[in-house]
């Protein structure tokens, strides 16, 4: 949906992230001011008017250094422009001077406290740097500005997740349901919420929400097995895992998934098959070697494993479970010095196991 | 269907009726007279030797005469008889085929075919045949066996229910080393595996024994940089040319050594002391071990105070039993031998009882409990006093045969025996056994797709299963004592101490060559070291071995330093509560041990210094140091030293044994908690003598 924006101002957003559901991308609205207004404002100086327009138009061709100085021209005439600091705000972001950007956008809020676009996109940028809390915070400063928009909240439980503050995330997530009662990303983000607490109830429920309203979504499908899987309810978990990739049909993620269930219950030659498949879809993908690694050492063939471990560690160097489990089929081959530099590897990068067995019998001298 | 059934059972029947017995009868051979005379000679020849228990003798002479007619029921049966006395495995094929040419040549020919399926783990066919034989055994003459054959139904049973618990377990020759084309059995190891000491049956020191091969004697081999090196004969004292000589124990710290003997015609426990780098003669242990019965096993525990050893003497649960001895420091003597009783011990044979340096764990075999066929290992944990039920340790560790002894290194990782296997270096051979532990589970990856708005999927969190300690739960202490000035090695006293308890457990020296000493700490105690030789002053240790650690090895190398004007001493064993200066109680066996130096030299003034690590205020530390050096001057004190030979005084963090800096560079927390604990310390100094 589109956001609402103020009819005073000329606004150009730019948005990093364009979901498939909600279009939070803006487009320049109008290619100049309405002399009307102006003059209602008394705004009726030409020479401001005209280094605005320019402004709007090397915006609109992501000229920002340009952009900048036409509207510090504007705001040079008239420092109480809230639209000028918002658009000069939006070329700050575009040359990525965020401070500068940011105090653009608190000054635009100052100038216009009904800006919600303004927190929106300080928001955006608080989340691009990976400053989450902030985020979170402008995030819930949009949605406070703006009461009925159902987006602002749910971004604010997308970053409050991202911290890791789940019960915070359901809150809000639950403000955005509130807003749009069939909000499917919302369901889908509260049950991923839930599902970190361990609320694996509420997180089925929510999963089913998400997908009742949205039937596509394979990855609420996805999740809703995952949450199965956590419950150890391993045939519910292969069957949503088999919904995802029903839905789509190049979903690894989901592969990868349904593999480690069918492992959990026993069934290693399914469950490499669909490793095999993960990796066949995506070729990079190390976690599909790691867990065929896992299958090969249940299946005793130990050097198969450390083949498989070294395909995931080649992928990602810093693979803790992969450096784990190739240490223990190394310790199978009856490769000691192998097996334990593996785990001193695995617990360098925070493994405790590896720890344990590093300090075994096993590894006295080997290591 | 039915038809085609009854067609293929007839065929078979027809099959089986071409085999006909034909026995050793003059008739029968009238065109080979000759042969058939030199094939009955052989036969009486093996008969003969049958009777003089020479049972691979016989098998020759036998084998000869079935070479003549093979087709005999009765040859074929007499020679699986001679093969169940030496060579189990090759007595299938005899008696299987002594059954076939006459189902009638003995009833216990059921029994034994029912006992070579069982010795093949074929479980289900050594049931039938041992039901076959018990249904049809009604002379009087066969009860027994009848009564064996119960009980090895009953083995097989277990058999089928051990089957699906295999023990995680390596099962490797130990090497050419050690291993010969002769039987190399019953090794014995010191329990870091430095030394392991074996019996062998070879022609290099020995001559013929009158029957079984050459003469038993003992063979030592060193462990150096973990590689057995080549065996060599233990040497006279304790072998003797022309005498059996065998293992059956070794102390932990490879010092002290049990050898059987049956020169007293019914086999005793002897022992043998490793002094400086020789052994003693052997030595009769006392009639509380020894007795007119059968003493053929002995183990030694970590402290040296039991004596765990096998006995057939009247009194027990039936056959061998185990039983223990205490050392009784007053007597200076070992006390009366006590039977373990019947949770270890059955109306069966107990045998190879071993006790692990961990203070609580015993292997022994046993042809009771839940075997699956003879002996069978198992092993039994001693909880609050009290022995657990033994555990079987399972295939392929046990087989259907006997599996009889297993020795293991403190570490709990390796352990060794002896046994025929296929691929050896013939007849009995050394194997190490790698004791994997409880599987390790691989550990899996996944992720999400969990933020509806973010394609970037989460990886899930891995929570690691809690892992079980693998090996034992106990410390090794090694290390090397030498005079600090000289570096030549000394031989010490040690003396191992339950702080908590306040009581001596154990007292060891150290090599006089070597200097080398080997000390075991079963976990769950705080101990105090000291080491002691007169003319030094003492050194201490102390080693907290937490209950369920796991297995660490410590290497402390220990300088003594003479008692002279400026020497200082570290007195680990000196605790105090947390920040506080009040001496605890487990201090006092280091007090007492400076109160003795202090009184065996009376004009000896000394100064007691109290160091803190560099954690917390300087001025703390201070004041926390000096109040604490004066606890100890209190304590000497009170204890009756003159006060004039006594200073004391606080050092606080400025006399630190290791820097911030070489603390900041380790990488392990342990590592560091360590180092600062070893800045903690209390020392005292020689001012003048």
């Amino acid at each position: 949906m589109m956001i609402k924006i103020k009819a005073l101002l000329i606004l150009i957003t730019f948005s990093g992230f364009v979901s498939a559901q909600t279009d939070t991308s803006k487009t320049l609205q109008g290619g100049g001011v309405d002399q009307h207004i102006l003059d209602s404002l008394g705004l009726v100086n030409p020479e401001l008017q005209k280094k605005y327009n320019e402004g709007v138009r090397a915006l609109t061709s992501q000229n920002f250094m340009e952009a900048s100085q036409r509207f510090t021209e504007v705001i040079l005439m008239n420092p109480s422009y809230a639209a000028a600091y918002y658009n000069r705000g939006m070329a700050y972001k575009g040359l990525a001077m965020n401070d500068k950007a940011v105090a653009d956008f608190n000054r635009a809020i100052e100038l216009d406290p009904a800006n919600a676009e303004a927190a929106y996109m300080k928001a955006k940028l608080f989340e691009e740097s990976g400053d989450f809390e902030q985020a979170a915070n402008a995030y819930k400063q949009a949605g406070e500005i703006d009461k009925t928009n159902e987006t602002y909240p749910y971004f604010q439980g997308v970053a409050l997740f991202q911290m890791e503050k789940y019960d915070e995330a359901i809150i809000a997530f639950d403000e955005a349901i509130r807003r749009k009662s069939d909000y499917a990303y919302a369901y889908n983000d509260r049950g991923s919420s839930k599902m970190m607490l361990e609320n694996y109830d509420g997180a089925i429920a929510d999963y089913n929400s998400a997908i009742k309203y949205d039937q596509y979504m394979h990855f609420a499908y996805n999740n809703l097995g995952s949450v199965y899987r956590n419950k150890e309810d391993y045939t519910n978990a292969e069957k949503y895992y088999t919904e995802a990739i029903k839905r789509k049909p190049d979903y690894y993620i989901a592969y990868n998934n349904r593999g480690t269930a069918r492992f959990a219950q026993g069934k290693y030659a399914d469950a490499l098959s669909d490793f095999s498949k993960a990796i066949q879809i995506n070729p990079d993908y190390a976690f599909a070697y790691n867990n065929q690694a896992s299958v090969y050492i249940k299946q005793e063939k130990y050097q198969e494993a450390v083949t498989a471990c070294d395909k995931a560690i080649a992928l990602n160097g810093e693979y803790t479970e992969a450096y784990f489990n190739r240490g223990i089929a190394k310790e199978m081959l009856k490769d000691l010095v192998g097996a334990c530099a593996d785990w001193q590897d695995a617990f360098i990068l925070g493994s405790e196991n590896a720890e344990q067995y590093i300090n075994s019998p096993a590894c006295a001298g080997n290591n | 269907m039915k038809k085609y059934i009854l067609l293929f059972a007839l065929a078979l029947i027809g099959s089986s009726s071409f085999l006909q017995d034909v026995p050793f009868e003059k008739d029968l051979f009238k065109e080979r007279k000759d042969e058939f005379k030199l094939a009955v000679e052989n036969i009486e020849a093996g008969d003969a030797n049958v009777y003089a228990y020479n049972y691979p003798l016989a098998v020759t002479y036998y084998l000869k005469a079935n070479a003549f007619n093979p087709n005999s029921g009765d040859l074929n049966y007499k020679i699986g008889l001679c093969y169940v006395q030496f060579d189990k495995y090759q007595m299938k094929t005899y008696f299987e085929k002594a059954y076939q040419l006459k189902p009638t040549v003995s009833q216990d020919i059921l029994f034994y075919l029912g006992w070579c399926y069982h010795l093949e783990s074929n479980w289900t066919k050594a049931i039938e045949y041992y039901n076959m034989f018990a249904g049809k055994a009604t002379a009087p003459e066969l009860q027994p066996l009848k009564t064996e054959a119960f009980k090895k139904i009953q083995e097989c049973k277990n058999g089928q229910l051990l089957e699906g618990k295999k023990a995680r377990v390596w099962i490797d020759n130990v090497g050419k080393e050690i291993n010969t084309d002769y039987p190399d059995y019953a090794p014995v190891i010191s329990t870091d595996e430095a030394i392991m000491i074996f019996t062998t049956r070879r022609p290099d020191t020995e001559e013929m024994a009158p029957i079984g091969g050459y003469f038993e004697d003992l063979y030592i081999s060193r462990r150096v940089d973990g590689v057995w090196t080549k065996a060599v004969p233990i040497g006279k004292p304790v072998n003797v040319k022309g005498q059996h000589d065998a293992t059956i124990g070794l102390s932990p710290d490879g010092h002290t050594l049990y050898v059987y003997n049956d020169d007293r015609g019914n086999g005793d426990i002897y022992e043998s002391i490793d002094e400086d780098g020789a052994w003693t003669q052997p030595k009769l242990m006392e009639k509380t071990i020894n007795t007119d019965g059968h003493e053929p096993d002995a183990s030694l525990t970590f402290d040296g105070k039991r004596l765990y050893f096998t006995s057939d003497k009247p009194g027990g649960f039936g056959g061998h039993d185990i039983y223990y001895s205490d050392w009784d420091d007053e007597k200076q003597k070992w006390g009366d031998a006590v039977n373990v009783g019947n949770v270890l011990n059955t109306p069966y044979e107990e045998r190879s009882v071993f006790i692990h340096p961990d203070g609580e764990t015993m292997y022994f075999a046993s042809k009771g409990h839940n075997t699956m066929g003879g002996y069978d290992l198992f092993f039994s944990k001693l909880v609050d006093g009290k022995w657990t039920a033994p555990v079987n340790l399972g295939p392929p560790l046990n087989t259907p045969d006997d599996d009889v002894q297993l020795v293991v290194a403190g570490n709990g990782r390796y352990g060794y025996c002896s046994s025929y296997r296929q691929g050896g270096y013939g007849e009995k051979d050394i194997y190490v056994i790698t004791f994997l532990g409880p599987e390790k589970p691989p550990v899996l990856s996944n992720e999400d797709n969990l933020i509806a708005s973010i394609a970037k999927p989460i990886k899930e969190k891995i929570t690691e299963p809690t892992l079980v300690s693998e090996g034992s739960n106990m410390a090794i202490l090694t290390g090397i004592i030498r005079d600090e000035k000289t570096k030549q090695p000394l031989k010490a006293q040690i003396v191992l101490i339950d702080n908590e308890a306040n009581k001596v457990i154990a007292e060891f020296t150290s090599d006089a060559v070597s200097g080398k000493y080997l000390v075991s700490l079963p976990g769950g105690k705080n101990y105090g070291i000291a080491v002691r030789k007169d003319g030094y002053l003492f050194h201490s240790e102390n080693f907290v071995i937490p209950n369920e650690s796991g297995f660490r090895q410590y290497n402390k190398d220990a300088d003594l330093k003479k008692v002279e004007v400026g020497q200082t001493i570290v007195l680990r064993n000196i605790f105090f509560d947390l920040d506080k200066y009040t001496l605890r109680p487990e201090s006092v066996n280091e007090l007492e041990r400076l109160i003795k130096l202090l009184n065996e030299n009376p004009t000896m003034k000394i100064e007691i210094s109290g160091h803190t690590d560099t954690r917390g205020s300087a001025e703390h530390n201070q004041e926390l140091s000096q109040n604490r050096a004066k606890a100890v001057v209190d304590y000497l004190i009170a204890h009756g030293i003159d006060a004039s030979r006594l200073t004391y005084a606080g050092y606080g963090e400025t006399k630190t044994l290791i820097s911030d800096e070489a603390i900041a560079k380790m990488t392990s927390s342990g590592d560091k908690e360590e180092a600062h604990q070893q800045n903690r310390r209390t020392e005292f100094k020689i001012l003048s003598m």
